[in-house]
């Protein structure tokens, strides 16, 4: 016994481990990056509802790789530098509710190394305490149960961990099991969890880039798998690719694999996710005729948008100049400008009629990054901005954008695509933000919302017993129906939704509905509530069949 | 001193009982169907227009008077008075305005003139130009109806909305910006008549919730002395609004009425709207 421990201590000391430079930490940061895109699917799947959205794993693989990418172009080498880089890139390419979380984990720790060329033991843990501090001020509501959790316990585990020995190693090793077992607890902290049989997907997300941290510090080389879930890998920065280009292929029989390896050879920073039926595309080329045309050989293409970046980047220090200038000049502020998020051509297509400043392609599957919200409030018109995420998992990176803006904005935090409509046309561009905003909360909160798809695998939820492709009714996001037969989920959707009480149901149909069989249903809804106005509207939307509203 | 004589155009909407009543001479404004053309509510009532607009066809346009039209109207009166009050709808809406000014300059050696731009129109212009013939039949001097008839416009409050923005858009009374709105949605857009221009005030997805709206405006004002109900074709969804609004005001006293061919063309059928006179408040100055 003796012995053994002695031999332990042997090989500890072997490989002791007092200093982490940020050669290490970037090395470190790649490492888990990489280990968490090979668990990616894994964390998806953590799902509470068998529904096609949330894709915690996906937001948190995107967010991390910003990190990764912002620290590759870093020079500052020092572990404060380097920690800064991942925050700034974590922050900017934070997606999903996730995203921004870790997004602010990143930045708490960065914030503790404050210049440090180097971090120990105990550095290391008052980090994470920071991390978790900073985590837990940037969410309004702190759930426990979540990722919050696990980085709370995590740095507690560290800080124990560092009383007693000056290895980072150690330390390291002592918080992954503590890591490991809070996320273990989080069904019984949150209930949602508990019911659907699952750990929570973010607290997951989380534990995979601390075990990547630690297999990296064992010296193993990890790598971003090949067959990663829906990312493609990022290839290291080049000179040339002077055009964004993005767009959306929607065909029948889409070969997600095979498009994302093509897009990812013709640039850098190749984004390519979706379906058979939906690849968003995103991507840095220096030729994006070439993106373009292999685009459209796949499927039909929309919402293509091909930019500049030299361009883009003139406009935005141009338009920093034209803000600071109005500043001094105390020039009047204009009208308010709105920035959606909505996704499906019909929808879009709403938003605009309803006066969007822009639309900012996204919704259940599809996160937008934090970024990106931040483009559109700086592309519109305008000093005042109010920003409406239509989904639950996009308040946040939203909100995130909020302070990053030199601009008046505020989010109203719309959670479903009826919501946001009732908020933009509760808006009165002449009045001022505050009014705006409580005006268009309370139109929003009128509005009862169904969203109809079908289940992504089988599931016990809500005492509603969830057979894979079956149809599941989702009101005000909680899951409400289930069944073999659309307007049975539609009808008990309905009732949950109090329609009967209503004046004005509104069924946006998706992009998976043929226009007849729409108007089909549409007569039966109205068969069923012939008080009401039934009003159809070709949404497009991805995924969900159909998306009711009553008010 | 004779009396005042009043004049307005026909878009005021006031029907033939009442103009003869309090002696207001109107002068018509024209609606176009094609190359026909007809003077509102003298060669072309409300319901025959409505009648006709359902038919389809090429969609009719409107014109003002012209100034010759008051020239004729003023000379007929200066033969009895020397002072005529002529106050007519929104500058911003219409060339009529326009038209009516300086359309007195051959009369002026014997007849002052005093024209108005009411910067409403239907029964806003209505209401003025009924209680600016009330005034004049007491006797009241030129100076004192002018007064009478500006000071009532600030008080005079109109809020109405369209079936289809089709017709507002048509007729280019509405900017292009507001154009798009709601196109998708089938979405009820409520306007304002906002210093003589068409503002837009709430878009609403329903009637029933864009006459929740025209109720909820009647009923916020603390004090209320006319209230009119005007629609284009649903005349028993305007007597439901004034059950409705029987509550803050009397039933009996509203004035139910219906848009003249002139604003038929601009608003489309199924259009609605409310016009409130606040007066003035008796003030109860005891403490």
């Amino acid at each position: 016994m003796t012995l053994l421990l002695l031999m332990e201590d042997d090989l500890a000391s072997e490989r002791h481990c007092l200093e982490c430079d940020g050669r290490t930490l970037a090395e470190l940061l790649v490492a888990s990056t990489a280990w968490l895109e090979q668990h990616t699917t894994e964390i998806n799947l953590l799902n509470v509802y068998p529904v096609p959205d949330g894709d915690t794993g996906t937001n948190m693989c995107l967010t991390m790789q910003a990190a990764t990418a912002e620290v590759a172009k870093c020079s500052d080498l020092s572990a404060a530098g380097v920690a800064h880089a991942a925050s700034h890139g974590a922050l900017m390419g934070a997606r999903g509710n996730s995203g921004v979380i870790l997004s602010q984990i990143l930045r708490g720790f960065a914030r503790s190394l404050d210049k440090q060329a180097t971090f120990n033991a105990v550095d290391l843990a008052r980090a994470l305490r920071e991390a978790s501090a900073t985590a837990y001020k940037g969410v309004i509501k702190p759930v426990e149960g979540t990722m919050l959790t696990v980085i709370r316990e995590s740095a507690e585990a560290a800080i124990v961990a560092a009383g007693g020995t000056d290895d980072l190693r150690d330390v390291l090793e002592r918080v992954l099991p503590a890591a490991r077992e809070s996320v273990e607890r989080t069904p019984s902290l949150l209930p949602v969890l508990r019911q659907a049989g699952v750990v929570d997907a973010g607290g997951q997300g989380l534990y995979r880039i601390m075990e990547g941290v630690v297999r990296c510090l064992h010296g193993e080389t990890l790598e971003a798998p090949r067959e990663a879930a829906a990312i493609a890998a990022l290839t290291p920065p080049e000179q040339g690719y002077g055009y964004d280009v993005q767009y959306v292929i929607q065909g029948n029989d889409l070969d997600l694999e095979t498009i994302r390896a093509r897009i990812a050879e013709m640039g850098e920073s190749a984004l390519v996710v979706g379906d058979r039926h939906n690849v968003k595309v995103h991507v840095h080329v220096s030729d994006p005729g070439e993106a373009l045309s292999y685009g459209a050989r796949q499927g039909a293409l929309s919402q293509i948008t091909v930019e500049d970046m030299q361009e883009q980047y003139r406009q935005f220090l141009a338009a920093q100049a034209l803000a600071a200038e109005s500043l001094w000049s105390g020039g009047r502020p204009s009208d308010t400008s709105t920035v959606v998020v909505a996704s499906g051509e019909g929808l879009v297509k709403v938003f605009e009629s309803l006066g969007a400043s822009a639309v900012v392609p996204g919704g259940q599957t599809m996160n937008p990054s934090t970024q990106e919200i931040l483009q559109a409030i700086e592309r519109v018109n305008g000093s005042r901005v109010i920003v409406l995420p239509n989904n639950a998992n996009i308040v946040l990176a939203a909100q995130q954008a909020v302070g990053l803006s030199k601009k008046q904005v505020v989010v109203v935090s719309t959670k479903t695509v009826p919501q946001g409509i009732a908020a933009l046309l509760a808006l009165n561009a002449g009045a001022d933000l505050d009014i705006n905003c409580q005006a268009m909360t309370r139109a929003a909160n009128a509005v009862q919302t169904a969203e109809i798809t079908t289940a992504v695998r089988a599931a016990l939820v809500n005492g509603l017993n969830i057979q894979n492709g079956s149809y599941i009714g989702l009101v005000n996001g909680e899951l409400a129906a289930t069944g073999q037969d659309v307007l049975q989920v539609i009808r008990e959707a309905l009732k949950k939704m109090e329609a009967q009480e209503k004046e004005l149901i509104t069924v946006y149909h998706g992009n998976g509905v043929e226009p007849l069989q729409a108007q089909q249903m549409a007569d039966l809804i109205r068969e069923c509530y012939p008080g009401q106005a039934v009003e159809l509207v070709q949404g497009g939307q991805p995924h969900y069949d159909y998306i009711i509203s009553a008010e | 001193m004779a009396q005042v004589k009043i004049v307005t155009d026909s878009t005021a909407d006031l029907p033939f009982s009442i103009t003869k009543e309090l002696d207001i001479t109107v002068v018509p404004l024209n609606v176009h169907f094609g190359n026909e053309t007809y003077r509102e509510r003298q060669d072309i009532d409300e319901d025959q227009f409505f009648t006709r607009l359902a038919e389809g066809g090429a969609p009719p346009h409107t014109s003002p008077p012209s100034p010759e039209d008051f020239q004729k109207a003023y000379a007929r009166l200066a033969q009895l008075t020397d002072s005529i009050l002529s106050i007519h709808l929104s500058s911003k809406l219409s060339g009529t305005y326009a038209a009516a000014r300086g359309a007195g300059d051959a009369l002026r050696d014997r007849c002052e003139i005093v024209v108005i731009d009411s910067t409403l129109t239907s029964l806003g212009l209505g209401f003025i130009v009924t209680e600016a013939a009330r005034a004049a039949r007491e006797g009241q001097p030129l100076e004192a109806v002018a007064r009478l008839a500006r000071g009532m416009v600030l008080q005079t409050h109109v809020l109405f909305f369209v079936d289809s923005l089709e017709y507002l858009l048509r007729g280019g009374r509405i900017g292009k910006a507001q154009a798009i709105l709601g196109t998708m949605l089938n979405v009820k857009p409520l306007f304002r008549l906002d210093r003589g221009e068409i503002t837009l005030y709430e878009k609403v997805r329903t009637r029933a919730k864009a006459m929740e709206r025209l109720y909820e405006f009647v009923a916020d004002f603390p004090h209320i002395e006319k209230i009119a109900i005007l629609h284009s074709t649903t005349p028993n969804e305007a007597h439901s609004l004034a059950r409705r609004v029987d509550a803050v005001y009397p039933m009996g006293r509203i004035f139910i009425g219906k848009y003249g061919p002139v604003l038929g063309t601009h608003l489309g059928p199924g259009a609605m709207g409310v016009v409130v006179y606040e007066g003035q408040e008796e003030l109860d100055i005891r403490t």
